[in-house]
């Protein structure tokens, strides 16, 4: 049992203050080029995601990957979470994940 | 904290599931009246027995006295379920060989959600490594197991739930992994982790939300003690939009077989068996039913009664 590189749930207002480390989130896609993602987090907060994304993506998108900045993700992998994804749920557990019962996860 | 406060509710135990063959050794313990009956006293002594709400010391001491009375039947057959992240499960304390526990709860089968990370093929068997975020966890099932449809089924890079029971050998913890099964609907992954959170609150502040939504109670009758009377009805219902699917739970619990297991229920039977048994005549909804009981002489009162957060299966 490995808990040597544990991901955090984030969210847009969380993502600055994990830059640098190992996140996890979900996006609601918006727009994709080659080499990135433009999505919008589960609190309405628009961000970049880098890297290959493979085809073809659903409307909500899970990206694992290194923090770069407040406003994007350098993504390592990626998970199609289909169309009926909760956002609000997400958003809520991103925050008791941060907050109150960080020990539980981190 | 949003999450929670939109549903006034308190567990009555941690989810036990009691496997087939001691059915019957549990049925013949709560059969035992000498005990029902002072379990009776007891409780009619520290509750108030009419719809009014419950002071939080007299739920919190209803809510104890149920669950020691669960927890002192300490057969090995009744196990606990508990849903856990790997951070969780990596610091859970051992004292003894096999006895392991976290927030003063003995873990049995665990519940792990997440995503497989690496899977090798070897010839006699296959080796998966699950990450949920939280940490890693590596199993392995041998190869006459592979022929089971439920592993052939799993993918690299996809999202399973493991249901796994904790074992120390040699000092070195691993989880003896018995099921495995793709999570098909996402909304599973959050879901196991608020749940997650929502055990260890449980477990370790006793939370109890005073105050209550629902509150009626069964009207005994000459013919049948259970038979309910047409003023079960839900208040509120113009207000609230989980008014229907409420109505339809009640109806379902009016049932006399019901209320003979709700009896057991009050007596601190297993609370999972009955909800699995409410799951699979109702799929539309994954549906966590909170139920607080007492009993006054042959009748059982439904002290309160929610219904929990909604999962699209």
């Amino acid at each position: 049992m490995d808990t040597s590189s544990p991901s955090a749930f984030v969210n847009g207002a969380l993502l600055g203050r994990l830059a640098g480390r190992k996140v996890r989130t979900v996006v609601q896609v918006i727009g994709s080029e080659i080499g990135s993602v433009v999505g919008k987090t589960t609190d309405d907060v628009q961000i970049f995601v880098r890297g290959s994304s493979p085809a073809p993506l659903t409307t909500y998108v899970e990206v694992i990957g290194i923090a770069e900045s407040d406003n994007s993700i350098r993504a390592e992998t990626w998970t199609n979470f289909g169309n009926t994804f909760d956002p609000q749920n997400f958003n809520e557990l991103c925050k008791l994940a941060n907050g109150e019962f960080k020990h539980l996860f981190m | 904290k949003r999450l929670f406060s939109r549903f006034n509710y308190f567990y009555i135990s941690d989810e036990k599931f009691v496997s087939l063959k001691s059915k019957k050794l549990v049925l013949d313990v709560f059969q035992n009246r000498e005990r029902r009956r002072r379990r009776r006293r007891a409780i009619d002594q520290r509750t108030s027995l009419t719809a009014t709400p419950l002071s939080p010391a007299a739920v919190s001491c209803l809510h104890r006295q149920l669950r020691n009375f669960a927890s002192s039947f300490k057969n090995r057959d009744v196990s606990t379920l508990l849903p856990l992240t790997l951070k969780q499960l990596n610091s859970v304390s051992t004292n003894g060989e096999s006895n392991f526990s976290i927030d003063g709860v003995d873990i049995n089968t665990v519940a792990i959600v997440g995503r497989v990370a690496r899977m090798e093929n070897i010839i006699t068997q296959v080796d998966f490594v699950v990450d949920d975020g939280t940490g890693c966890i590596e199993y392995n099932c041998w190869c006459y197991e592979r022929q089971e449809t439920e592993v052939e089924a799993v993918r690299l890079g996809m999202y399973v739930r493991l249901h796994g029971h904790l074992k120390n050998f040699q000092g070195k913890r691993s989880v003896n992994v018995f099921s495995v099964r793709p999570v098909t609907d996402f909304n599973e992954i959050v879901h196991h982790f608020t749940e997650c959170i929502s055990v260890h609150m449980y477990n370790t502040k006793w939370l109890c939300y005073s105050g209550y939504c629902y509150c009626y109670s069964t009207t005994p009758t000459p013919a049948n003690p259970y038979q309910t009377g047409p003023s079960n009805q839900l208040p509120n219902q113009f207000n609230d939009p989980m008014h229907g699917v409420k109505q339809e739970v009640m109806n379902y619990l009016n049932q006399p077989m019901h209320l003979d297991a709700l009896e057991q229920l009050a007596n601190g039977a297993c609370v999972l068996d009955y909800g699995r048994d409410l799951l699979q005549i109702n799929r539309k909804y994954m549906i966590k039913i909170d139920l607080s009981l007492t009993f006054q002489s042959s009748s059982i009162v439904i002290k309160h009664f929610c219904i929990g957060p909604k999962v699209r299966h």
